[in-house]
């Protein structure tokens, strides 16, 4: 517990520890790892520095999430995903494990809102589904070399059938008809708050899944 | 103590929205120590949309409410466009420390006054010390330890959540196996090996089980010091010969009871023969509770899923964030699009796409395929049955009595005083006959779902979820009859030695065995040995190797395709829950077989582990995920039915040893049990002897299909309820549209007008709108207590 003290002291420490759902020992790891991602600019600016998008994207737990830029617009305060250490700390206290179900369901119908209108519409669901189905399709279309890479670090089963990767058009728009269809309760189309909060809680699977831990 | 708003995290609407008419305000400082009034009154928010957008990062914007309050929201405005403040705006960590801080002083300000005084500034300490202990006491609370926490984090992390079911039940049948494991020392070895000591101090004579050498032929006939020590390791993997002598089998415990003398009366304080069989009962109580306490927990939770089944939603909301691996997540990423692509074939097909002749066809099909399995399970049960219990009997009735006394065979190493072990041949027969039926069970447990799924692929299911359900249920119904027969052969095979009249005894002696509860106990040891043995070989040869010529060699990799092996999780838990089972079976018999489980657990944990992280893949289609940790429960509670069909059948037909064991000179096992109530005093017996009358057992069946019936019609009702309810949020919701459609178009036509006022509501019209919304959150946020 010594090392990474040098920013903050025990006070605050404490303080972060009340505001957030984090024990001072994960606080500490978690700038630990937000120090690793810009050495430099921690070690220039210490206590508060603000990382670009694409600093914080070199974490490893985000940069396999296909939803990672939104988390990042969602979570900082410009909207444009740069954040500083306090903004950083607490996305990850809201992602982890401890936070209550109603705060991840929150953030989720934030993240899936992509045009922000407090309403997940069909071009929403559209994008989400888009998003979901890009690790798939990059992943196929690797190239030769850039597959081998992979397979020689890990599991060489990189799926490099098309078919499997591609939701045709109609799909799509059958597999958001349906979406809404399910929880739309209000029935004005889209889904909103109430609707979107009322099928999370029901959904076992929800809670398990929307976390990250560091 | 603490402001409300920190404590609790669920806070309903109706709470915050109870001042109705005043307005619950928060005082909030910017940078430049300027005071904001933030209302939560809807009607007052002019300039929301102007503030909210202020880019400047770590200054204070307008927020409606803090941060743990997450479910109060804010409320509609008849004014503002639809859709605008009904997601919640928590405050960030910047703005929420400036609140607290200033909260804090406020507080301690109001109760304390000035802090000059020494008492109050001496209270003042006083007071946030406790504050901060109880806080901490709250915070170590929620960090509950976990077993193996960190482990699971990674193997999450690399293979998502699907696969950490495995490791979960891992831990849990730690658990249970721990708790038995402290029962069993405590109760039974601990104070055995106390008496046994304590007796040989006394030289008191308790009947011993044969000389050494009696017992294992192998130790007759063996040449050398190498032989010897090569048949010791191998005991230690049968269970038999000097392995036999030690306290982990039944014969070795003694039967008095532990007495002392007080005031020069000798009272009995434990009974040992009771304490054995009264353990033996708590093994499958304890583990049946347990079982029904985790269930319970899980049922709840996924009867809620029942009822709103939602197969899309739930594939595109759940994205598992766990995975902190790229490819993990194209793999992902590929079975939800595989899962996807599967619910719109369902829907679009119907029942009638198959023409009436394929289908009838399918149907036979199914039915050759379904008896060629029962076949297969049948015929590899008849055929080691068949050969174990005629071998025995055979070398039975073969062998010489080499010690003058009862026939000392014990095990299945009978018959080897014939065999000369001196070439290989009779080697390997000699290693055949001791662990054929081990090698079996076994081997058929590692054969037998790969058999099952090749023939689900001949079935030609429509979808892949069936085939694999049905494959799973093939394999467990496999599994369990496996464990079955073989428990049934034990009940065979002790049978003679136990009393029971079977056409099995021949003309010469009726007792085969010495101890045939050590027979048992020590062919479960056996099996469990040699099923590790096997698993720790697939591990090394399905998993290990073939990852590693994967890596290495391209041609198999990019021409044939192969892979490394996929996680298979049912099969997996399904191997867990064999592995239980014997366990169960086998605590009864051999005292010390608690201990084995748990090292054999915490050694397969890490095994697993490792393999996980570099040896395997995740599987491409999920079907044991998160909501069928009931499922699992449910099946690990029908084993533990048939072992306890086999406990009981054993101890209530069969005559314990006479020459070993706890309960020597008993002529049942139940025995201890009746003498301590015989001899309590009359009051108790004259309770017991009522209490298991006929009549009150069927009074206590009544209660409880009663209750049960009770909860049935309960939940009946309560689905009802919902039903209802979902209406009515509808109808108000509607409602809700119906007067907003209203009042634009009264506003549109006032504003054409030109007549600005204002608020644009009388004060009493916002009342009633305030209401109505109230109403309706309230409805809408009913929790799942009251549903």
């Amino acid at each position: 517990m010594g090392q990474g003290t040098s920013a903050y002291d025990q006070s605050e420490l404490a303080e972060f520890q009340d505001l957030t759902y984090f024990t001072k020992r994960e606080v500490l790891h978690v700038h630990k790892r937000f120090a690793e991602l810009a050495p430099e600019k921690v070690k220039q600016h210490g206590r508060n520095p603000t990382l670009t998008k694409e600093e914080i994207l070199l974490l490893p737990e985000l940069a396999a999430n296909p939803f990672k830029e939104r988390i990042l617009e969602v979570f900082s305060d410009a909207g444009d995903g740069n954040m500083n250490f306090e903004q950083f700390l607490d996305m990850m206290s809201q992602l982890s494990s401890k936070a209550p179900l109603e705060t991840k369901i929150d953030f989720a119908f934030k993240i899936y809102d992509f045009n922000e209108d407090g309403q997940i519409c069909e071009n929403d669901l559209q994008k989400v589904i888009l998003f979901l189905v890009q690790p798939a399709v990059t992943g196929a279309t690797l190239t030769s070399d850039e597959r081998n890479q992979v397979i020689k670090n890990k599991s060489c089963r990189v799926s490099n059938k098309k078919e499997e990767t591609v939701l045709t058009e109609k799909e799509i728009s059958a597999i958001v008809r349906n979406v809404i269809n399910e929880m739309d309760m209000d029935d004005d189309g889209s889904i909103s708050y109430l609707d979107f909060k009322h099928g999370m809680s029901k959904l076992n699977g929800f809670e398990e899944s929307f976390k990250v831990t560091l | 103590m603490d402001p409300p708003e920190e404590d609790s995290p669920t806070k309903s609407l109706l709470m915050s929205e109870d001042k109705e008419n005043g307005s619950t305000s928060i005082k909030l400082e910017d940078d430049d120590d300027n005071e904001i009034y933030v209302n939560k009154d809807a009607t007052d928010f002019p300039d929301n949309d102007a503030v909210d957008r202020e880019p400047s990062p770590g200054s204070s914007l307008m927020k409606t409410e803090s941060r743990k309050s997450s479910e109060s929201y804010g409320t509609f405005s008849p004014d503002v466009n639809k859709g605008e403040n009904t997601v919640p705006r928590n405050l960030t960590l910047a703005e929420r420390r400036k609140s607290r801080r200033k909260q804090r002083e406020q507080f301690k300000l109001m109760r304390f006054g000035s802090s000059s005084s020494g008492i109050s500034h001496f209270t003042s300490k006083c007071v946030t010390f406790v504050e901060r202990s109880l806080k901490q006491a709250k915070v170590i609370k929620q960090n509950h330890f976990r077993i193996w926490g960190t482990s699971i984090k990674k193997i999450e992390g690399q293979l998502g959540s699907s696969v950490c079911t495995y490791f979960k039940v891992l831990v849990w049948m730690l658990k249970i196996n721990v708790v038995c494991m402290i029962l069993g020392l405590g109760l039974i070895v601990g104070p055995g090996g106390y008496m046994t000591w304590h007796h040989s101090q006394t030289k008191e004579t308790i009947f011993n089980k044969d000389d050494l050498t009696c017992n294992n032929p192998n130790f007759v006939n063996g040449t050398g010091f190498h032989v010897e020590a090569v048949n010791s390791v191998l005991q230690l993997f049968t269970g038999t010969g000097w392995m036999e002598n030690t306290a982990m089998f039944y014969g070795w415990y003694p039967t008095s009871n532990l007495t002392t003398n007080m005031q020069g009366k000798e009272k009995t304080v434990y009974y040992f023969s009771l304490a054995y069989f009264s353990v033996g009962c708590c093994y499958f109580a304890v583990s049946l509770l347990l079982m029904l306490a985790n269930l319970s927990k899980l049922f709840k939770k996924s009867a809620a899923e029942q009822l709103e089944y939602k197969p899309y939603s739930s594939v595109v909301f759940t994205w598992d964030y766990n995975i902190a691996d790229t490819e993990a997540s194209q793999l992902r990423s590929v079975s939800v699009i595989q899962s996807l692509k599967e619910e719109l074939d369902e829907d679009e097909q119907g029942d009638t796409k198959r023409s009436l002749l394929t289908q009838v066809g399918i149907f036979f099909l199914r039915v050759l395929t379904n008896l060629i399995c029962l076949a297969a399970v049948i015929g590899t049960v008849y055929l080691y049955v068949k050969e174990v219990l005629t071998e025995s009997t055979e070398s039975r009735a073969n062998s010489t009595d080499s010690c003058g006394q009862l026939i000392n065979e014990k095990t299945l190493e009978i018959g080897l005083e014939a065999i000369q072990l001196e070439d290989l041949s009779s080697h390997l027969a000699a290693f055949w006959k001791t662990y054929s039926a081990s090698i079996i069970v076994s081997g058929s447990n590692v054969l037998f779902p790969v058999f099952f799924e090749l023939i689900g692929l001949l079935e030609m299911y429509q979808f892949q979820s069936t085939r694999i359900r049905v494959t799973l249920v093939r394999t467990f119904i496999m599994k369990l009859f496996t464990v079955a027969t073989f428990l049934y052969l034990l009940y065979r095979a002790a049978g003679p030695s136990g009393g029971i009249t079977e056409d099995w005894q021949t003309e010469k002696n009726t007792l085969f065995y010495n101890c045939w509860e050590d027979y048992i106990g020590s062919q479960l040891y056996q099996l469990i040995m040699i099923d590790f043995l096997v698993f720790c070989a697939v591990l090394l040869f399905c998993e290990a190797f073939r990852s590693f010529i994967v890596t290495r060699v391209a041609f198999l990799r990019d021409k044939i395709g192969l892979t490394k092996r996929e996680f298979n999780i049912s099969t997996e838990v399904l191997d867990l829950m064999y592995k239980q089972m014997i366990f169960w079976a086998g605590f009864y018999f051999a005292p010390l077989l608690p201990i084995v489980a748990v090292i054999e657990i915490i050694v397969i944990f890490y095994l697993k582990k490792l393999s996980a992280l570099t040896n395997v893949v995740p599987p491409k289609t999920v079907v044991l995920n998160h909501q069928s940790s009931a499922t699992i429960n449910g099946l690990f509670l029908i084993s533990l039915l048939v072992v306890f069909v086999f406990i009981g059948l054993v101890i209530f037909n069969f005559q314990p040893s006479q020459f070993c064991g706890p309960f020597r000179g008993y002529k049942r096992f139940t025995d201890p049990l009746s003498n301590v109530i015989n001899h309590a005093t009359v009051l108790k017996k004259f309770i017991i002897d009522n209490l298991t009358t006929t009549a009150v057992l069927v009074i206590l069946i009544i209660l409880v299909l009663l209750v049960i019936y009770y909860y049935k019609s309960l939940a009946a009702s309560r689905n009802v309820t919902i039903e209802l309810l979902k209406e009515q949020v509808r109808n108000e919701i509607a409602e809700k549209e119906e007067i907003l459609h209203r009042t634009q178009k009264n506003r549109s036509k006032s504003l054409s007008n030109e007549k600005e006022t204002d608020g644009f509501y009388s004060k009493e019209k916002r009342k009633q709108l305030k209401r109505k919304n109230t109403e309706l959150h309230g409805f809408a946020n009913l929790r799942k207590s009251d549903l």
